[in-house]
């Protein structure tokens, strides 16, 4: 009975561990014109911990490029509403962005080594959207 | 990333060589690490490991030793054995003559691979106890600034291997300040995989996990220390 106990104990206290050494892997929340977001993605941890916290954001964002398709970070993104005003704009820490927009009508630019890309999006309540920005120059 | 301003009240005088600990780091890091050849870190076929133009030296080094091109060329210029003798047993020499003046700041070379899996910024434990060691060394030393410089291999995107050697050297300096280093002194910077040691085309075709492997020279930090040292503490350790 009482070894059992110390396993349930040791077990919970295990699993209190590894849920907090998950958080941790996340990047800081940062804001910007109100909108909280996520950036980053850098090293492996980060990439599967920023993936799984995604359906809690409308907005995914993923950058790659070259021929494997990898990760490419310091992309600049910069979103428009309907009305053509700025609503977010920042640099991105890696190559994931997860970003609280409220519902709307949005256009986004990502720009990476010299080169835009385009994307319009629809953002709707309870929803969640993920962009995938591929560049074939790396 | 800025390195702090310098306030200079008095010139760093004397250049620090942490290569008792890097010997112990490149023991640290296993097979993968350089190895250690009659005084120089060598990448295994003999060819030094070259660090700002120098070349790295090992614990072993001594002054007078002289790898390829590695030290300025000595007085009695016909040497015509190109290649050096086996490591003689490091003579327990008193200290060398005199620092030279000018200020100088050697590089310590810390493998990534030894600190960090890979695509990890998580430090793995035999890195922390490498930069346990580090922090002590530090911490005995009057130092003025603590360089770190992470390098990433070339797999990849540039922006990303950038972003992974800068968090790496981060992380770093986190543990670093945590160690007792002050870290108003540290900066941390990322290089990327700007200035690599071995290109792909060295390393030509092979498997994945043999081209990780083969690129591994290519992931290191640079943590330059720039200070005085109150005493010689030039440990002319036995670590093996």
């Amino acid at each position: 009975m009482k070894s059992r106990f110390a396993f349930a104990a040791v077990a919970s206290a295990a699993l209190a561990f590894s849920l907090a050494a998950g958080a941790a892997e996340l990047p800081a929340p940062q804001t910007m014109n109100g909108i909280t977001y996520l950036s980053g993605g850098i090293g492996h941890k980060e990439a599967v911990a920023l993936k799984a916290e995604a359906k809690s954001y409308p907005l995914a964002l993923v950058f790659s490029a070259g021929p494997r398709h990898a990760f490419v970070s310091e992309v600049k993104v910069t979103i428009k509403d309907k009305a053509g005003n700025v609503v977010f704009d920042s640099t991105s820490d890696g190559p994931l962005m997860l970003i609280k927009l409220p519902a709307g009508h949005y256009s986004i630019e990502a720009v990476q080594g010299g080169a835009t890309l385009h994307r319009t999006l629809q953002v709707a309540v309870h929803e969640h959207k993920q962009l995938a920005f591929y560049w074939q120059k790396a | 990333m800025q390195f702090p301003s310098r306030s200079t009240q008095r010139p760093p005088r004397t250049l620090l060589r942490w290569s008792a600990a890097a010997a112990m780091i490149a023991l640290a890091c296993g097979a993968h690490a350089a190895d250690d050849v009659s005084g120089y870190l060598t990448y295994g076929a003999g060819q030094p490991v070259i660090s700002s133009g120098k070349c790295v030296h090992s614990l072993e080094w001594q002054s007078g030793m002289q790898l390829a091109d590695c030290e300025p060329k000595p007085v009695q210029a016909a040497a015509p054995q190109p290649a050096p003798a086996p490591a003689p047993e490091p003579a327990p020499v008193v200290e060398a003559p005199k620092p030279p003046p000018a200020p100088l700041v050697v590089p310590f070379r810390l493998s990534l691979d030894a600190l960090f899996d890979f695509d990890s910024t998580t430090l793995k434990p035999e890195g922390r106890a490498a930069l346990d060691l580090l922090a002590g060394q530090i911490a005995d030393a009057n130092y003025q600034s603590v360089q770190i410089v992470g390098h990433a291999d070339p797999l990849g995107t540039a922006s990303y291997n950038r972003a992974l050697s800068e968090r790496r050297a981060q992380v770093m300096a986190a543990y670093l300040a945590e160690r007792g280093v002050d870290a108003a002194k540290i900066s941390a910077s990322g290089a990327g995989s700007a200035d690599p040691q071995i290109t792909l085309a060295d390393c030509g075709r092979r498997p994945h996990a043999a081209l990780i492997e083969c690129l591994q020279p290519n992931r290191y930090a640079e943590v330059s220390v720039t200070g005085t040292v109150q005493q010689a503490a030039t440990s002319t350790g036995d670590t093996k």
